[in-house]
């Protein structure tokens, strides 16, 4: 408005020069020489202001009067004292912090009781000396946080078995809450990784890289990865809220909550059918070979949704199982469909030999040991 | 299933350690159900004698209550304007307080012996008294003053029990957290009372969760998830919030017409028998244990959350009576209602939260007239409905209704517009029902409400009423390697039980 105004402004007073060019120039002649010499000087003068009002149009105006305060063009370095400051060997507390995070997010207990606060109403840390040394090994590793995740998750600390082991133990009365980490406790995942080990497992994620932000609605559909959608405080994908995704205003600490909701997204969700169903086509036609064909397929959906062998009773409950939903299937006029929510984007086997194996999937999808970090 | 074939299971596993019950016992996905379900029924108790037993869901002594509902507001209502009216508020107005006859109240050791200030806290002392932003008056037959500000509950005072001698220690809104947990945020996470009361007895529906959260909670600013935790009693013992979201309740709460019922059910089955594997591999491992009770509830939620919430069976008296008739109390007297149906239908403990944005939205630090108006004509015919329905339907007599708030606010004015500040030092809180007495009024704060000086309760006093009324010691619910300390417990305010 204001670059407008200007240009009007510029525009109008090169009309008016001219106006008084031709006036000057059309105008009567007088005969004197005094005055023929007072219009050449007119003349002339017009001219300029002719001239410097068509430069002035042609250099289109960009300045504007600021709305608020203006702050300097360049820098008074400040800012880059304080970064410097920040990340200086004599400020020991921005690795530490770094550091206090990261392991949360990696053993599922704090380092530093109260993560979010290592100033005078914090806590110390329960391993001062260990925080010290990887905050060192972050700085000296050029702040590599790839390089810390790297230490963490070789480290003898992280590997330790997540069961009670002995019941006669000590450890048990000594350290229940585990503070010394005699164990490794298990850790649920956080919501996106949930969601995206769904899509991974069944070999359906969409690693695509940036993009404009996908809306949360779309998170059922999409196999995009699980950071690339909607998420404020007012629209954030419900299956992800469920499993206590990171509070859009603030995420120092995650909550590893347990909650019947979770529960039903990975068993009703169609995103969690339409992929068990999806992934138990493949691997069915992946081990339809002769005999044995059952034996492989059960192996290799524990294989690609858990990571492990099943053990023998899990082969033979699942063995079982898939006797048992085929049996049902077979005769689906004795059964009650659901009503009331969508169906899912793609339609289970007509055979009830692959429905019962998709059935297997998803309830392996529901496993436990999905969602859970040993 | 028949209580027949329960006494043969359990006869049958008897003698069998706990982890062999469940591995071997338990069939499909309702063994675990059964177990517990026995352990509450007095049936089977863990085996052997030398390991330290959990609760086995059974009241301590015979209780007076078998429900809590525990309504709570976000922000700090205001003492002054709700339950302790102070005309010398008004009296002394724009002077003071040390030039008025009550100064001692800052040489009170309450001052600096129990409130714990953040280095830099905005939230010191407030010392120009602000007058008394509404009129009250004696209500009910026990002539208990209320303020103007909450017509319905003013006939419902002769149900309550006021206790206007609470105090706290922290003068932040983790005090939130402080009210459930009973310590400072300094000092960490904590069980909530909604988590003692789960741990401590056992469900009344195993088709619902037992602790439910209404409303939107605290932020994570102040306490988060802490505040309906169970902390080191597990998982499983947590608060389980029911956010309803418009006309589903429950997310995910069904397939669709894709999936048979009968394979749904064998689903569930097979995943209970293999989480009961697993779990004969990690015995002790609370996480898993958690897991495979929420798959059981998720399975029977499916049905009884919906028929739960589910208004239309609600006559048009009761909808009234909750103000669902009208917007400014269509959001909290849906909630208040959803409690009643919840409680009726066996939950045992009902926190419902009001006022959730920030650190709550009851924090009038100024204009605390039109903050406090609104907010009260909110929820006061909610709750007053609620109070009077569950006397109606005869549930008021076993249902301890317990209504709190973080802290009170300050005598003196904050700020130019009108507000009044975080005030630790002394607030109001008032519970009904299930054995506690109606119509009266305890403890007392000084004349300008400043500090709490007569029969002092710390916020843990009711968390040890509630339990008490439901016949549990917390002594003995105490967990080996989590010693608790004295003020944990608290005391029953007994002066107020019937």
């Amino acid at each position: 408005m204001e670059r407008r105004a200007s240009l009007l402004g510029a525009e109008s007073s090169l009309l008016r020069a001219r106006q008084k060019l031709t006036w000057a120039l059309e105008g009567p002649r007088p005969d004197e020489e005094k005055a023929k010499r007072r219009l050449g000087r007119k003349i002339a003068r017009v001219r300029k202001e002719v001239k410097a009002a068509e430069t002035s149009l042609g250099q289109a105006n960009e300045s504007y009067t600021p709305l608020g305060k203006l702050y300097p063009r360049t820098s008074s370095g400040r800012r880059l004292a304080l970064a410097r400051w920040i990340a200086s060997p004599e400020n020991p507390l921005t690795a530490r912090v770094a550091i206090a995070h990261m392991w949360s997010r990696h053993f599922g207990q704090d380092l530093i009781p109260t993560v979010t606060d290592l100033g005078l109403n914090g806590k110390p840390p329960t391993h001062p000396r260990l925080l010290d040394w990887l905050a060192v090994e972050l700085r000296e590793k050029n702040w590599s946080m790839k390089a810390i995740h790297g230490l963490m998750v070789t480290s003898n600390t992280y590997q330790m078995e997540s069961g009670l082991g002995d019941p006669e133990s000590s450890n048990r009365a000594k350290d229940p809450d585990n503070r010394h980490y005699w164990r490794r406790k298990p850790y649920r995942l956080e919501a996106e990784a949930i969601r995206d080990s769904l899509l991974q497992v069944a070999g359906q994620l969409d690693a695509t890289l940036g993009g404009p932000t996908i809306p949360a609605g779309k998170a059922q559909e999409s196999h995009r990865r699980s950071r690339y959608f909607q998420h404020t405080p007012h629209t954030q994908s419900t299956f992800l809220k469920l499993f206590a995704a990171a509070d859009p205003t603030q995420c120092y600490q995650r909550s590893q909550s347990i909650v019947p909701q979770q529960a039903l997204a990975l068993a009703n969700s169609e995103l969690s059918l339409t992929l068990a169903r999806l992934l138990g086509r493949d691997i069915s036609r992946e081990t339809a070979v002769e005999g044995q064909q059952e034996s492989r397929f059960i192996e290799q959906a524990f294989e690609r949704v858990l990571g492990r062998l099943p053990s023998e009773k899990e082969h033979q409950a699942s063995k079982e199982f898939l006797k048992k939903q085929g049996d049902l299937l077979r005769d689906p006029a004795a059964l009650t469909r659901f009503e009331g929510a969508e169906a899912a984007e793609v339609a289970p086997g007509d055979e009830p030999e692959l429905r019962a194996r998709e059935s297997l999937v998803h309830v392996l999808f529901n496993h436990n040991d999905l969602v859970t970090v040993r | 299933m028949t209580r027949a074939v329960k006494a043969d299971w359990a006869s049958g596993c008897r003698r069998i350690r706990r982890r062999m019950f469940l591995a071997d016992c338990g069939m499909g996905f309702t063994g675990l159900a059964l177990g517990a379900m026995l352990q509450r029924d007095g049936i089977a108790r863990s085996g052997s004698s030398t390991e330290w037993s959990p609760t086995d869901g059974q009241p301590h002594f015979a209780p007076r209550a078998k429900r809590v509902i525990w309504l709570f507001m976000q922000g700090g209502v205001s003492h002054l304007e709700s339950f302790d009216p102070k005309p010398e508020l008004s009296k002394y107005a724009g002077m003071q307080i040390n030039e008025t006859p009550h100064r001692d109240v800052l040489e009170s050791p309450h001052v600096e012996n129990f409130v714990s200030f953040f280095p830099e806290s905005p939230h010191q002392i407030k010392h120009q008294l602000y007058p008394m932003q509404v009129g009250h008056a004696k209500r009910g037959e026990a002539g208990v003053e209320v303020t103007d500000w909450w017509p319905h509950l003013s006939k419902c005072v002769d149900d309550l029990a006021i206790v206007r001698s609470m105090w706290t220690t922290d003068n932040d809104h983790a005090a939130q957290l402080q009210f459930h947990t009973g310590r400072h945020i300094n000092q960490g996470f904590f069980p909530t009372i909604g988590g003692w009361v789960h741990y401590g007895l056992g469900s009344l529906n195993d088709n619902l969760p037992s602790f439910v959260v209404l409303g939107e909670g605290t932020s994570s600013c102040c306490g988060g998830t802490g505040v309906y935790s169970a902390d080191y009693l597990g998982p499983e013992h947590s608060g389980i919030p029911l956010l309803a979201d418009g006309p589903n309740p429950l997310p995910f709460g069904q397939p669709g017409p894709d999936v048979y019922r009968e394979e749904q059910e064998n689903e569930f089955r097979l995943l209970q028998h293999l989480h009961q594997l697993a779990q004969v591999e990690y015995p002790e491992d609370r996480e898993l244990r958690a897991r495979i009770q929420s798959y059981e509830l998720a399975f029977r939620m499916q049905s009884s959350v919906p028929e739960a919430f589910e208004f239309a069976e609600e006559g048009e008296g009761t909808r009234k009576l909750y103000g669902l008739d009208q917007d400014h109390t269509r959001d909290f007297g849906e909630l208040c209602l959803r409690a009643r149906r919840l409680v009726e239908r066996g939950v045992r403990f009902v926190q419902v939260f009001h006022g959730a944005g920030g650190a709550g939205q009851w924090d009038a630090h100024s204009d605390l007239k039109k903050n406090h108006t609104k907010l009260c004509a909110q929820v006061d015919q909610p709750i007053a409905g609620l109070i009077k329905d569950l006397k109606q339907r005869g549930l008021l007599e076993d249902t301890v209704v317990v209504w709190g708030t973080e802290f009170g606010r300050s005598p003196g004015v904050e700020g130019e517009r009108g507000g009044r500040d975080h005030h630790p030092y002394a607030f109001s809180i008032w519970m009904a029902g299930g054995g506690i007495q109606g119509g009266i009024v305890h403890g007392a704060t000084d004349e300008l409400g400043f500090h709490a000086v007569e029969d002092r309760h710390y916020v843990t006093d009711i968390h040890a009423t509630v339990l008490h009324q439901l016949g549990l010691d917390p002594r003995r619910l105490q967990v080996p390697g989590h010693k608790r300390l004295e003020l944990d417990f608290g005391k029953p305010i007994q002066q107020i039980l019937a």
